[in-house]
């Protein structure tokens, strides 16, 4: 017999969204968009001067882990906090789409991947196409004004 | 409150708290001592009760967060006093 039965069962929030609700996908995408230029310059790295190119290994690959952290712990909190049941209902394919995203990015970390890294931009976009849809706004794709040269999910 | 049975409502407590899951809370554990770091506390907070793990103190100033996500900007350092209690037992 459970002896706490017989307690009144009051609420807990275990909330991250008190009090602010505010959530937008543009700071994983300016992650993402980050991972893909650390890895070009990563993988553009001239051994003329060992020295400065060991450093300016060591100052992208640096860079690369935080924005990875980043584009990690904002899906994160999308995942967590923001996208309830009837999203995933309504985006079949968005649980599986953060889960992707998230181990695109691990795998940019891991090393010089520029696949893993369009992976993990590609299913950002897709996450912040679905999230502007949540929202009831038309999302719409733009080209950057970053190095990158690749877009950016925004609403009209 | 010396014992108190809370539902979890959200997400920022996961894995050690799932939403929907039943703890127990208590106030006596404070009564002689202060809450210790990795201490998950129930707290008042906008007219709610929160739970969430004390990550840092100082006086009787505590900093807390949840597991799932660090959200401590958002809530900040809370007194003792918005401490009902300690979450003692999960059901």
């Amino acid at each position: 017999m459970n002896i706490f039965k017989f307690l009144p069962l009051k609420i807990a929030y275990a909330h991250c969204d008190i009090p602010c609700g505010i959530y937008d996908p543009f700071r994983a995408q300016q992650a993402a968009h980050t991972i893909i230029r650390m890895t070009e310059l990563l993988s553009k790295i001239e051994r003329k001067d060992e020295t400065k190119a060991e450093h300016d290994i060591a100052r992208m690959t640096h860079v690369k882990e935080k924005h990875g952290e980043i584009l990690e712990d904002e899906l994160g909190t999308l995942q967590n906090d923001y996208f309830k049941e009837e999203h995933y209902k309504a985006h079949p394919n968005l649980m599986k789409l953060l889960e992707a995203t998230v181990k695109n990015s691990i795998k940019a970390r891991q090393g010089i991947d520029m696949e893993a890294a369009e992976a993990a931009l590609s299913g950002t976009q897709e996450i912040a196409e679905i999230f502007f849809k949540t929202k009831g706004v038309e999302p719409v794709r733009v080209k950057t004004v970053y190095p990158t040269e690749r877009e950016i999910v925004l609403y009209k | 409150m010396i014992l108190g049975k809370f539902k979890i409502l959200g997400h920022s407590m996961q894995p050690k708290l799932r939403e929907g899951s039943e703890v127990l809370v208590s106030s006596l554990p404070y009564v002689f001592s202060k809450p210790k770091i990795k201490d998950m506390v129930a707290f008042k907070y906008l007219n709610k009760v929160l739970i969430k793990r004390v990550i840092k103190t100082k006086g009787n100033q505590f900093l807390v967060e949840g597991d799932n996500i660090a959200d401590s900007l958002r809530i900040g350092w809370i007194g003792k006093k918005d401490i009902i209690g300690k979450v003692i037992h999960t059901l």
